[in-house]
């Protein structure tokens, strides 16, 4: 039996909003784990590291580029794959200043959430 | 033209007309700028230019740089006003300066335009930075509950073009919620923004009613435990009853509504709320355990598109500027109290139209 796949980590600080990415992710035959701001999410790689991390930048208590610069530093997290989720029109920009590998712009559809996974090498089936 | 006409012409212009020779003794001093200088022309010919304004340094500064050769305009201030001045040494053959000719305009009228020009600039450069940096927040705050609806009915969809059995109705009654949500949410922005576009144009018009102020209360809070509970901030009400006025429901729901999911975005439990009554005013407080709100910032809050808590927050900055209107409107008053680390609390009084108790 494979082990089970290990899961991707949302970072959204707004409940709603990853709720229904988590069961986005789950309609893709993904598990994942949420964490509301930066802070939570780099407890929850400690205790569960993520195949890839799907980041709001516009957070509270650790916005996203506190968390970055964070993962970054640290060699157990630095690898994991980053896809930013803006909802200005900068998504773009941000993602190459963050040094995400792919970038969503809410709102998300299901179609690009699955592409930019595939770019983090997370396949969806 | 006649010395005597062209006199009157300088005297009759806000302007100092003067010549000195080359020690600084005044040898010409014309112009109707003279008065309000509360000298008369011609009174000071023949004394020191440097002695009459030895206690002007700048006008000391000025006269010694023309006498020492130098052609230049400068400007500055004396009695009050401000002059502009054109300092023209002539020269002798051999290259000494044999006088100074100066014209002096009074330009006090044009500086207090420019200075009042440069400080409504300032004022408008501010307005557009805050009215942008507003947009940028006000797409993020639209751009969320947006995204939350339209990913949830794409799965829903997805659900119902599938293979799968159909929600059970449990499920079916949760994912509406859900949805319902996300649209009260966009509604709520959206009617912010129009409240603060008629605000601004002072077109905010209240339809007054016979309410129990109590009951409201206890309504709203009721409406919103859900919201609190999902939060897991503990809620507390203790309203008096039978505390009526003559108010505009809506108007009043909103300013309830705003104080309260300001408390539950920015505060921390329990959150309070109070409604106490004397027979003239109702005193409602909202009151949190958050970070509270440091004192230069208490009366900005209150102001348009003004937000203090870290972007990400949520809200657009309009929520306190539309209760404060909506309760002045009322003929009332809002504050804050707070104390930074020990959180915020948010007054309302409110004038009682009708008589709280009848005999």
């Amino acid at each position: 039996m494979s082990p089970r796949p290990d899961p991707v980590l949302i970072v959204e600080d707004d409940t709603d909003m990853a709720e229904v990415l988590q069961q986005a992710l789950e309609s893709l035959g993904l598990r994942s784990n949420v964490a509301l701001n930066g802070r939570e999410a780099l407890a929850e790689i400690a205790r569960e590291p993520p195949r890839a991390i799907l980041l709001d930048v516009m957070m509270p208590v650790m916005d996203g580029w506190q968390f970055r610069a964070e993962q970054l530093r640290r060699p157990e997290a630095c690898a994991i794959p980053v896809i930013v989720m803006t909802a200005d029109g900068r998504a773009r920009e941000k993602a190459i200043q963050l040094r995400a590998i792919g970038w969503l712009r809410k709102p998300v559809s299901i179609e690009a959430l699955k592409l930019e996974l595939g770019r983090a090498d997370v396949d969806c089936g | 033209m006649e010395l005597a006409a062209f006199r009157a012409v300088v005297n009759g212009l806000p302007v100092v007309l003067f010549a000195l020779d080359a020690r600084g003794k005044i040898l010409l001093s014309e112009g109707g700028g003279l008065q309000p200088l509360g000298f008369t022309p011609g009174q000071v010919v023949g004394t020191s230019a440097l002695e009459l304004y030895r206690e002007v340094p700048w006008i000391v500064d000025s006269l010694k740089r023309a006498l020492s050769g130098e052609s230049f305009t400068g400007r500055g201030e004396v009695s009050g006003l401000t002059f502009e001045t054109t300092y023209v040494p002539v020269f002798a053959r051999d290259g000494q300066v044999l006088e100074v000719l100066g014209l002096s305009i009074d330009i006090t009228e044009r500086t207090r335009a420019e200075r009042e020009r440069e400080l409504l600039i300032g004022k408008l450069n501010e307005a557009l930075g805050l009215r942008d940096a507003f947009l940028a927040i006000a797409s993020h705050e639209l751009r969320t509950p947006l995204s939350t609806l339209s990913l949830k009915l794409e799965l829903l969809l997805r659900r119902a073009q599938g293979r799968e059995a159909m929600l059970p109705a449990a499920d079916v009654a949760r994912e509406l919620s859900y949805l319902a949500r996300q649209c009260t949410r966009l509604i709520r922005l959206v009617n912010d923004l129009f409240d603060v576009a008629h605000i601004s144009r002072g077109r905010l018009k209240l339809i007054r009613e016979p309410i129990d102020l109590g009951e409201l209360i206890v309504e709203i809070t009721d409406g919103m435990r859900g919201e609190f509970e999902r939060a897991g901030v503990a809620l507390q009400v203790q309203a008096v009853r039978d505390v009526r006025g003559s108010f505009d429901r809506t108007r009043m729901e909103q300013v309830l509504h705003n104080l309260l999911a300001n408390a539950l975005r920015h505060g921390a439990g329990p959150v309070e709320v109070t409604l106490t009554c004397d027979p003239l005013h109702a005193r409602l407080c909202v009151s949190d355990h958050g970070p509270g709100i440091p004192k230069d910032q208490q009366e900005r809050v209150f102001d348009r598109f003004v937000r203090i808590a870290p972007v990400g927050l949520g809200g657009l900055g309009l929520g306190l500027h539309i209760c404060r209107s909506i309760v002045e409107a009322h003929g009332g008053r809002i504050w804050v109290e707070s104390q930074p680390g020990h959180g915020s609390a948010f007054h309302v009084l409110l004038p009682l139209r009708a008589p709280v108790r009848v005999r």
